[in-house]
């Protein structure tokens, strides 16, 4: 494995998830989320847990890059958008199974999936795009 | 295409049975202690094919994964992608313990307690709420 480019492409993936989350789940889903204020800790208490924010966008994008760079043979953006947008479908599951369980309004679940799927396809893509001149492939 | 068949139907009644075997059976007292966090329990039965539709969305990304890169390494190599997945899931939980006044235990954040010495005193003031 090519660890330097490995480690651009994690850090490009953390970044890009990471502001994605922001505007998307932070702010243009805000008002979805108001609807069910029980449903989430006070804004006051959001800085407090700001670390594990932080932490699971880091272990997210690791986990991504880690799958791209092992598991997709060809390599370049397009083959890891896909595999990028088959990880997506897996959260999309565990969304509908929140939904099922939590008293989530259409407009979050939907906004959940629609994000899930934009935000790892495109991480997918820039971590193919990065991690392009592919080393070998584990088996 | 039938061997694809066949392992989407076995992973989604694993991941079916063990499901509710886990987050049904073992950690049903654990969500009790958040029960303001989920729907009554009758509304959730009337919500029930959403989760069979999770489920099922699930084990077939699964399986797709597996199949697209995957399959030449047996099962050693579906064990390697289905830990990577499950730590996938573990960093949205991170996220969900985050945003939702979840205990530590449900959300399986536990188990980077280790990292988060504080997060006990957290929990504690969370119960005293």
């Amino acid at each position: 494995m090519n660890w330097k480019k490995f480690f651009i492409a994690f850090v490009a993936a953390f970044g890009f998830i990471f502001v994605f989350g922001f505007l998307w789940y932070g702010m243009l889903m805000r008002g979805g989320y108001s609807e069910v204020p029980a449903l989430w800790r006070p804004e006051a208490e959001h800085g407090k847990y700001f670390s594990w924010l932080v932490f699971g966008h880091i272990v997210m994008a690791f986990f991504l890059t880690l799958l791209c760079a092992k598991f997709v043979p060809a390599g370049g953006g397009s083959a890891c958008a896909r595999l990028g947008i088959l990880v997506a479908l897996v959260y999309i599951g565990v969304d509908f199974i929140f939904y099922a369980v939590q008293p989530l309004t259409m407009k979050i679940l939907w906004g959940w999936v629609i994000g899930d799927l934009v935000m790892f396809g495109v991480a997918g893509a820039i971590i193919g795009a990065i991690y392009k001149s592919s080393s070998p492939v584990a088996s | 295409m039938k061997r694809f068949i066949i392992a989407f139907i076995a992973a989604f009644i694993f991941i079916f049975l063990w499901g509710w075997f886990y987050n049904g059976v073992l950690l049903k007292d654990v969500f009790a202690e958040a029960q303001s966090l989920f729907r009554p329990r009758e509304e959730m039965m009337g919500m029930f094919h959403w989760i069979v539709i999770g489920q099922a969305g699930l084990a077939l990304s699964f399986v797709m994964i597996y199949a697209s890169g995957f399959a030449g390494g047996g099962i050693a190599s579906g064990v390697r992608l289905g830990i990577m997945l499950e730590i996938l899931a573990v960093s949205a939980r991170c996220a969900f313990y985050a945003t939702q006044p979840f205990p530590a235990k449900a959300s399986g954040a536990h188990k980077h307690r280790r990292l988060y010495r504080d997060d006990r005193h957290r929990r504690n003031r969370w119960h005293n709420l």
